[in-house]
C-alpha cells in the first residue's frame, strides 16, 4: 500500500528535490480548481433556479394562498402527497380535483370522516371557509403544468 | 475520579480546543435516542393505526424527519471543529463561541420539538419548524462560519489546503442553503424548489463535502495512504460532488411544476454523481486497507500529525464509516441512481421505495458515518470502559442488520405499491393493506436499529455520566445490568 501510493506521487512530482516549491504549486491549482468548479456548479443551478422561477405559470389567486396555508396548518402533507411529495399512506392529491366533485371535498374536508384502515381516527376536520380555500388551492395544483399524475398505469382522468 | 487515556499522554493546546466537539458528539447521542424512539412509535403507529398513541402522527412524522437532518448536522459540526483543529495545528478561533453556537442550536431543536410535539408541525416536509426557530440555526451557521473564518485567519498559508478550503466552502453555503428554506413561499412550485435546497443540497451538497472531509481526516490518522495522496483526491471528489449534486437537485424537480428540462438535467447530472461516490469508496477502502497494514508492520507514517491515541476507538470508528461507505454505495449510489432515471421516477416517485432510499442513504450513511465519528472524538477525551465497549462492540451489528432490514423491507413494499398501485393501477387503501406485512417486518427492523442506538448511545456516554463515580472504568463494572450492584467497589468501601 505504501509502496504504491508512493509511486504515485512520483508519478506526478518526478524530482524529489523540487518535492516542496511542486507540492504547493500543485496544492494551489487544486485548490483554485475547486473553488472554481464548486462556485461555478452553484452558480449555474442558481441561474436555472432563476429561469425555472421566471416561466412558472400564473400565481395562485388570494384565496388558493390562503388553502396553501390551511393545507399546512392541518399538516395534510404529513399522510398524502402533492406532486408525489409528502407522506406515503394516504392517496396523491395532486389531480383529485379530476376525480372529485367539488362538494365531495368539502364535505369530506369539513366532516372529517373515519379513514380506514383504521376504525376510530379521524380525518383531520376543518372549519368550512379552510375547506373553500383547501380546495381552490387544490384545483390550483391540478393546474401546475406538469407531467405528474400520480398513477402513470391509468389513462388520464379515469376515476379511481 | 476522572478515567485516565491509555496512552497517558498529555493534551495538547489543540487538543483542549477541539474538545468543543465534545458536547456537540453528547448531543448526537441524546438526539439519536430520541429519534429511535419517536421513529419506533411512529413505525408502529403505522402497521397498527388503531393504538392510542397520545402524540400525533403528523407530530411525530414531522419530528422524525427533522431529527434525520439536524442531529447528522450537529454531529458533522462538531467534527468539523475537531478536524479542522487537527488539520490546521493550530488551536480554534474562539472556544467560547462554538460553545455560544451550541447552545443557540440546542435551544433551537428544543424549541422545534416542543413545538412539534404540541401539534404546531409547519406542514412544508423535512426541516418543520417554525420560522424563527429555523432563523436561529441559521444564526448558528453564522457563528460557526466566523469561527471557521478566524481560525483560517491564524493559519493564511494553509487555506488554500483541501480540509480548510472544503470547510471554508461548506459551511456558509450550507447556512445560506437553510436560510432560502427557512420561509414559505406563495406559489407551491417555489416552495417544493426551496425545499430541495435544504434535503438535497445539503445532503449530496454542502453537508457531503463536509462528511468527506471527517472521512478522509479520521481515516488518515491510522498508518496507510500519505495525507497528500488522498487530500488530492478529496478536493477533486468534493469539486464534482458540488458541481453533480447542484445540478442533480433536478431529479427532485422532475414533477413539481418546473420547465422540463429539468428532467434532463436532473438525469444526467445524477450519473455524474456517482464518480464521487466511486472516488470516496475508493478513498476509504484504500486507506482502511492501509491501516491494517501500517498496523501489523508497524511501519507507515501518521498523516494526522496528532500523537496516536487508544487503538479501539479509531477501530471502531473505521467499522462505523466503513459502513457508513457501503449504505452509500448501496443507498445512494445504486438504488438513488436507478431511481433519478426519469421513466423509472415516474413510477417509484412518492413511494416506498423512496421512503426505503432514504433510510438508506441519509440514516446508512450520514447516520452511520457520525456515530463513527461521534465515537472516535468522545473515546478520545475519555474513553468508555469495558462494558461500554462490549456495548458499542454489539450496537455496530444491531444498527446495521437494523438497518439493512429496515431498508430491504421498505424497499420491498415500495416494489410491491409500484407494482399494484401505478401498472395495476388499483385502489390506494386496497394497495396500502396488503403492504402492512412489509411495514411490520420494517418496524421489526426499527426496533433492531433502535435498540442498537440506544445501546450505543449509552456505551459511548458511560464516562461522560458516570466519570465521577467511585469505580468507573474498571473492569469490575463490566456486568452492567446483574451484578454491578452487588459489588461494592473498593473506593467506595473506602470511604
Amino acid at each position: 500500500m505504501n509502496r504504491s501510493s508512493k509511486k504515485n506521487s512520483d508519478s506526478r512530482q518526478s524530482k524529489r528535490s523540487t518535492h516542496g516549491r511542486g507540492e504547493v504549486r500543485r496544492e494551489r491549482l487544486f485548490g483554485l480548481t475547486f473553488i472554481a468548479v464548486a462556485t461555478a456548479g452553484m452558480a449555474i443551478f442558481i441561474w436555472l433556479n432563476y429561469l425555472s422561477v421566471r416561466s412558472l405559470g400564473d400565481s395562485p389567486s388570494p384565496l388558493a394562498v390562503l388553502g396553501k396555508q390551511a393545507w399546512q396548518r392541518a399538516g395534510c402533507v404529513e399522510c398524502h402527497t402533492i406532486f408525489g411529495n409528502g407522506g406515503y399512506n394516504a392517496p396523491d392529491l395532486t389531480r383529485v380535483t379530476d376525480r372529485r366533485s367539488d362538494k365531495e371535498i368539502t364535505d369530506w374536508l369539513t366532516t372529517g370522516p373515519v379513514i380506514r384502515p383504521t376504525t376510530k381516527t379521524a380525518h383531520v376536520a376543518v372549519a368550512p371557509a379552510d375547506a373553500e380555500s383547501i380546495l381552490e388551492f387544490l384545483k390550483y395544483i391540478a393546474t401546475v403544468p406538469n407531467m405528474w399524475d400520480g398513477q402513470p398505469g391509468k389513462p388520464k382522468g379515469a376515476g379511481r | 475520579m476522572k478515567a485516565q487515556r491509555p496512552d497517558g499522554a498529555s493534551m495538547s493546546d489543540i487538543d483542549r480546543s477541539a474538545r468543543v466537539a465534545v458536547p456537540y458528539a453528547l448531543a448526537v447521542l441524546a438526539l439519536l435516542s430520541f429519534q429511535v424512539v419517536a421513529a419506533n412509535v411512529g413505525a408502529i403507529h403505522l402497521v397498527l393505526p388503531n393504538l392510542n398513541i397520545p402524540i400525533p402522527f403528523e407530530s411525530g412524522r414531522a419530528t422524525h424527519l427533522n431529527l434525520a437532518v439536524f442531529w447528522p448536522m450537529l454531529g458533522l459540526m462538531g467534527a468539523t471543529y475537531y478536524f479542522l483543529a487537527h488539520d490546521l495545528q493550530t488551536t480554534l478561533w474562539s472556544r467560547r463561541l462554538a460553545a455560544v453556537q451550541f447552545w443557540v442550536i440546542i435551544a433551537a431543536l428544543l424549541a422545534i420539538y416542543a413545538s412539534l410535539l404540541l401539534g404546531y408541525t409547519e406542514g412544508r416536509e423535512y426541516l418543520e419548524s417554525p420560522w424563527p426557530f429555523k432563523l436561529l440555526i441559521v444564526l448558528g451557521f453564522l457563528l460557526f462560519t466566523v469561527n471557521i473564518v478566524g481560525t483560517l485567519a491564524k493559519r493564511p498559508g494553509q487555506a488554500l489546503k483541501p480540509v480548510p478550503l472544503i470547510v471554508a466552502f461548506s459551511v456558509p453555503v450550507s447556512g445560506l442553503l437553510l436560510l432560502a428554506a427557512t420561509f414559505s413561499y406563495h406559489n407551491p412550485s417555489v416552495d417544493e424548489m426551496v425545499r430541495f435546497w435544504i434535503v438535497h443540497l445539503w445532503e449530496e451538497g454542502s453537508l457531503d463535502i463536509l462528511a468527506s472531509v471527517a472521512i478522509v481526516a479520521l481515516l488518515a490518522r491510522s498508518k496507510g495512504v500519505p495525507g497528500r495522496t488522498i487530500e488530492g483526491w478529496l478536493l477533486v471528489e468534493a469539486a464534482l460532488v458540488i458541481f453533480s449534486g447542484a445540478l442533480a437537485t433536478g431529479h427532485h424537480y422532475y414533477w413539481i411544476g418546473l420547465p422540463a428540462f429539468w428532467i434532463t438535467i436532473g438525469a444526467v447530472f445524477s450519473f455524474v454523481q456517482v464518480v464521487p461516490i466511486g472516488m470516496l469508496v475508493y478513498i476509504s477502502f484504500r486507506t482502511a486497507r492501509g491501516m491494517g497494514r501500517g498496523r501489523r508492520s508497524g511501519e507507515g507514517r501518521s498523516s494526522g500529525g496528532s500523537p496516536r491515541h487508544s487503538d479501539w476507538g479509531l477501530s471502531r470508528a473505521t467499522y462505523f464509516i466503513l459502513s457508513a461507505v457501503i449504505w452509500n454505495i448501496t443507498g445512494a449510489g445504486v438504488i438513488g441512481l436507478v431511481m433519478t432515471i426519469p421513466p423509472v421516477n415516474r413510477y417509484i416517485h412518492g413511494t416506498y421505495v423512496t421512503s426505503g432510499h432514504a433510510h438508506l442513504a441519509l440514516g446508512g450513511f450520514f447516520g452511520f458515518l457520525v456515530l463513527g465519528l461521534v465515537l472516535y472524538i468522545l473515546d478520545r477525551y475519555r474513553p468508555t470502559d469495558a462494558a461500554g465497549r462490549r456495548d458499542v462492540d454489539l450496537s455496530l451489528w444491531l444498527l446495521n442488520a437494523g438497518m439493512g432490514l429496515m431498508g430491504l423491507s421498505l424497499l420491498t413494499a415500495g416494489a410491491l405499491e409500484v407494482y399494484r398501485l401505478r401498472v395495476l393501477a388499483r385502489e390506494f387503501m386496497w394497495v396500502q393493506s396488503t403492504l402492512r406485512p412489509f411495514l411490520a417486518l420494517r418496524s421489526l427492523g426499527g426496533l433492531i436499529f433502535g435498540l442498537g442506538g440506544l445501546l450505543f448511545a449509552w456505551g459511548t456516554a458511560r464516562p461522560w455520566v458516570w466519570a465521577n463515580a467511585p469505580g468507573f472504568a474498571r473492569p469490575a463494572l463490566k456486568p452492567l445490568f446483574r451484578k454491578s450492584s452487588l459489588q461494592k467497589p473498593p473506593e467506595a468501601e473506602a470511604q
